[in-house]
């Protein structure tokens, strides 16, 4: 809010001053930020205008792409695979962010309680973020789930034997990748943190007076003061969970299966447009996915209206 | 938040207009892709995918190139099988192919159809020491002569003699055995083995038991640019799969999902744990190495108990071509010559990349060959009077099978669908991908 407040007030000081020497900082102002323009201009806004382009073309790669109009979307939307593919996104997103944002939360509460050793939690806490989308952490998914790997061999332990193999298994393999994303809970939870130190506890020493006990209080004072925060973790995981490709890719070997039960849109898309030389396709499939995310994005703020409480 | 949403389309778009940028360049034919000058030196650039031994060998033979022509000199472009036809396709889109390219037989329709293969013929590149018919299955109808063989194969059944003795089970005759005997020998070996030990792997979802399976049903995997078997064979094939699964011959399901994704000395076969696999033969040497007491090279079975109709072919395992763009034609072709048709370069290469098509090479090299290198080039040699005809190029879009027939056989194999289902599906799928 503040920033915003004081933009407006400088672009209003401006207006008022009506001062004809424009702006006389900007030249270097650019010089500065010329590495990054050049990079957003250069390889994100021209590409995505390219790719726009070319979502309504027949592009092999190899020959010049050729104008095909609405093909491409009357391919889509005759495509099951294109709509298992949804499918599967969606479960993940739908089922893996607020379960992943939940045990993100709940930790952030407990490491709030002002531990010691609270910074070397917090580092532990977070390493899954900054592994989960790598491949090695893939691959080691891989083995743990896997027929011979870790979780069946405690599960022998246990007296559970022969447990299938939960990545080869269509039932399961979904489940897996979930639960990798679950485990990457550290950036939310980072940001969960920073909000939870924001709560004044007058609130909590008033409630306590009160005699509310911890668990009302954790209702009807963190979490309704925490709303922002959540808010925001919402809007940015489903956004990034939409775009998921590392994990399936690896876990299912590029796939996506066992019987497309891990086929992940952007996983597909990646094989139609690079193991298939359909990258007008491909193209089409990419700004689908940023339409499906800004209404998703979109939903999200409206519905923010009803539950969000800005405490100013 | 924008910059986020857009990261993917910005993936996409990349390449995408590198090839906008690249179709100036390209149409007008002028290309750059190595540098040539005045005095006949060149820089030529060479790119293939592989394992260790691969590189190594291949690094050995560009050293050995240079006393040929120290004019020409390569800079070499090593890959991985998953990551290099990804690269490839985006160089190709930018203008930016490799000079000399080592190409696949799934590729070939899918390059050269485009024009994007030099046609060697033309160029001059001296093929009257290849075998009969190791040269035609690099020509494309529009193209001509797009690659030329580097190496040939030929599907294999392997064997581990080990699991043979351990179930008390006798190796069957392999120029008599049917695919009942394989299931009835495989069923024994799983009974007599330890759990978690099988006869054999699930091998039905395999392309190359696949293109076997519709060959001996008089059928192929493609005709005039089109499937070439129909749904009944596609059925028959899924229904063999379930077989092996229900009988016991193999493992179920989830293993068998999991054995697929395994690296080679990883694979069931590899570790012990089947007795039976299918495999190329020029993965035979490396087979050999990972599996303790080595493997039997044996022929399919057939339908009729006969060897003669295994409807065997010889197969390119991997073929080289040259860049229609290439800035130096000529040096890539005298290069493309070395590695083809010079004993020397034979030498060094060996049978890695499959037994050598031109058969004075062949003959040059077979002295030096390992025992494992033997059991390869034995197997080639026995087979040769009893192969089929020779099956048509994979067309465009036909490099997407190996995935339609995988998940078809998942499907099935997991229950999802029934054979018939899975054998229609195969058919309008490939026609889909094909078109």
């Amino acid at each position: 809010m503040s920033a915003v407040g004081e933009l407006t007030q400088m672009v209003s000081s401006r207006k008022k001053g009506g001062v004809k020497e424009k702006h006389p900082d900007n030249k270097p102002a650019l010089v500065f930020m010329a590495p990054w323009l050049i990079g957003l201009l250069g390889i994100t806004i021209l590409p995505m205008i390219a790719s726009l382009a070319l979502a309504f073309t027949d592009y092999s790669l190899l020959a010049p792409p050729e104008f095909t109009g609405l093909a491409n979307i009357k391919e889509m939307i005759a495509d099951t695979r294109l709509h298992n593919s949804l499918i599967v996104t969606f479960t993940y997103v739908l089922v893996g962010t607020p379960l992943q944002l939940i045990a993100a939360l709940l930790l952030a509460v407990v490491l709030n309680q002002g531990m010691k050793g609270l910074s070397f939690y917090r580092s532990v806490f977070y390493l899954p973020s900054l592994l989960g989308g790598s491949v090695a952490i893939s691959i080691l998914w891989r083995q743990m789930f896997g027929a011979n790997g870790l979780v069946n061999q405690v599960g022998a332990m246990l007296g559970f034997e022969n447990l299938p193999g939960w990545v080869s298994n269509p039932d399961t393999a979904l489940s897996t990748i979930i639960l990798l994303h679950v485990w990457t809970f550290g950036s939310p939870m980072i940001i969960f943190l920073a909000g939870l130190r924001q709560i004044p506890q007058m609130y909590y020493e008033a409630a306590s007076v009160d005699g509310a006990s911890k668990v009302s209080q954790f209702f009807r004072i963190t979490i309704p003061l925490l709303t922002p925060i959540i808010f925001f973790n919402v809007v940015l995981q489903v956004i990034n969970a939409f775009q998921t490709f590392t994990q399936a890719f690896v876990v299912s070997g590029g796939t996506g299966g066992p019987s497309d039960s891990t086929m992940f849109y952007t996983l597909y898309l990646y094989q139609k447009g690079f193991g298939q030389f359909d990258m007008g396709y491909a193209s089409a499939m990419a700004w689908l996915l940023l339409i499906i995310v800004a209404i998703f994005t979109a939903i999200n703020f409206f519905v923010s209206k009803f539950w969000v409480f800005y405490d100013d | 938040m924008f910059t986020r949403r857009s990261a993917l389309a910005l993936g996409l778009a990349f390449p995408g207009l590198a090839g906008l940028a690249a179709c100036g360049p390209n149409a007008t034919g002028g290309g750059s892709g190595g540098s040539g000058s005045e005095d006949g030196s060149a820089s030529l650039r060479l790119a293939w995918w592989g394992n260790p031994t691969r590189n190594e060998n291949t690094e050995q033979v560009a050293e050995a190139f240079k006393e040929v022509d120290d004019s020409i000199s390569l800079a070499l472009e090593p890959g991985e099988w998953s990551g290099y036809w990804d690269k490839l396709a985006t160089q190709t889109a930018g203008g930016d192919t490799p000079d000399i390219i080592q190409m696949d037989e799934k590729y070939i329709a899918e390059y050269g159809g485009r024009g994007a293969l030099l046609n060697l013929a033309d160029a001059g590149l001296d093929t009257s020491e290849f075998a009969e018919g190791s040269v035609e299955v690099g020509e494309l109808p529009e193209g001509g002569l797009v690659a030329i063989n580097a190496g040939l194969n030929a599907m294999t059944f392997l064997i581990n003699p080990a699991v043979f003795e351990e179930a008390g089970v006798e190796i069957p005759d392999d120029t008599t055995w049917t695919w009942d005997d394989l299931i009835d020998t495989a069923v024994q070996i799983t009974e007599n083995t330890p759990e978690g030990t099988w006869g054999m792997s699930q091998i039905a979802p395999v392309q190359a038991l696949f293109q076997v399976w519709v060959r001996q049903q008089g059928q192929d995997q493609y005709k005039d640019g089109g499937p070439g078997f129909d749904a009944t064979v596609g059925t028959s094939l899924l229904e063999f799969a379930q077989r092996i699964q229900d009988s016991g011959a193999g493992p179920e399901a989830s293993v068998s999902v999991e054995d697929a994704a395994q690296s080679l000395d990883q694979t069931l076969f590899s570790t012990g744990r089947v007795a039976m696999t299918v495999a190329w033969s020029n993965q035979v040497v490396a087979h050999d190495q990972a599996v303790e007491g080595g493997v039997v090279v044996m022929r399919p079975p057939s339908t009729t108990g006969s060897a003669d109709d295994a409807q065997l072919w010889y197969k390119a395992s991997m073929y080289w071509s040259i860049s229609a763009s290439s800035a130096n034609p000529e040096a890539a072709l005298k290069v493309v010559d070395f590695l083809v048709n010079s004993p020397d370069a034979g030498e060094i290469l060996g049978v890695e990349r499959g037994v050598p098509g031109n058969l004075a090479v062949r003959e040059a090299i077979t002295p030096d060959l390992t025992e494992a290198d033997m059991l390869a080039v034995d197997y080639l040699n026995a087979i040769e009077s009893e192969l089929g005809a020779a099956p048509e190029i994979t067309p465009q879009g036909g490099g997407e099978f190996e995935n339609i027939l995988k998940r078809a056989g998942e499907d099935v194999l997991f229950g999802n669908i029934t054979p018939e289902e899975g054998g229609q599906r195969l058919v309008d799928e490939l026609a889909a991908a094909l078109s």
